[in-house]
């Protein structure tokens, strides 16, 4: 098996990965590759799609577990963001960085976690 | 950052601070006053400096998220506090005398403070380039393109 098969397999297993999103009454299966971000808010969180946002019952750490290989990084104490969904980085002139993403987004991105993004991509 | 992590990171920034003064003001002794030489007392102002000027960095401890507009605040605060501390120091020191060498000092610290923060949101901006850059690598890849959605 080569590293193509292998990267094939991890993307096939990330489109299947999901978990269940809470609109109100109804629950929604998520696809994690069509996740943009997690975001914990006063104990509470947030599953954010590119036009909708879901709660989520479990706890932003076990969504961390879960999307680990999966092209996820956590941009700061609150935030899990899906790298593939990032359009462009930027620094702000208060010394962070700011992650614009494609459904045009834009999720602050702690200092101290700049490095974690430099080593993920092999930086 | 918790605040133990936050006061580490406080003591090692004070030995850089205290060692960066240090160093420059012995070259430029060595440049335009070789024959003058260092007091105990000069060591002591230094210290006093370099304390002053890591403490002030706890306007930027929090152990909540800090918005941007909150970040913006803070380093304006902290510029003001730092301007009047330095000044009265200088002051009541005795190192400037009177209103004119008072702006001037004044003046000299807005500079380099600008000047940090500009060259370290020059670096950054690279730092952002390069990730930039293995973005869109990452996206381009046929293996690990773009989802179809």
């Amino acid at each position: 098996m080569n590293d193509d098969i292998l990267k094939l397999l991890n993307k096939l297993k990330t489109e299947r990965a999901v978990l269940l999103g809470y609109d109100d009454d109804s629950i929604h299966r998520l696809r994690i590759a069509d996740v943009y971000y997690f975001e914990a808010v006063d104990n509470k969180v947030f599953i954010y799609c590119k036009n909708k946002v879901f709660e989520s019952k479990q706890k932003l750490y076990e969504l961390e577990d879960m999307s680990e290989g999966k092209k996820f990084f956590r941009a700061s104490k609150s935030i899990i963001i899906n790298l593939t969904k990032i359009s462009v980085v930027r620094p702000s002139i208060s010394g962070r960085f700011e992650a614009k993403l494609d459904n045009g987004e834009n999720v602050a991105v702690s200092r101290q976690y700049v490095p974690i993004l430099k080593k993920m991509l092999g930086l | 950052m918790n605040l133990t992590d936050f006061i580490k990171k406080l003591i090692r920034n004070y030995f850089i601070i205290f060692a960066i003064v240090v160093i420059c003001i012995t070259l430029l002794r060595q440049i335009f006053s070789p024959d003058e030489y260092f007091k105990l007392k000069d060591i002591f102002n230094y210290m006093i400096c370099s304390l002053v000027a890591d403490l002030l960095s706890l306007f930027f401890y929090s152990t909540k998220e800090i918005s941007e507009k909150e970040m913006r605040l803070r380093i304006i605060i902290h510029f003001v506090v730092l301007e009047a501390v330095l000044l009265t120091l200088a002051n009541v020191m005795g190192w400037v005398n009177g209103s004119l060498s008072t702006m001037l000092l004044a003046f000299q610290i807005a500079v380099i403070s600008m000047l940090i923060r500009f060259l370290s949101w020059k670096d950054d901006i690279k730092v952002a380039h390069r990730i930039n850059e293995k973005l869109k690598a990452m996206k381009d890849k046929p293996v690990d393109g773009p989802e179809e959605e």
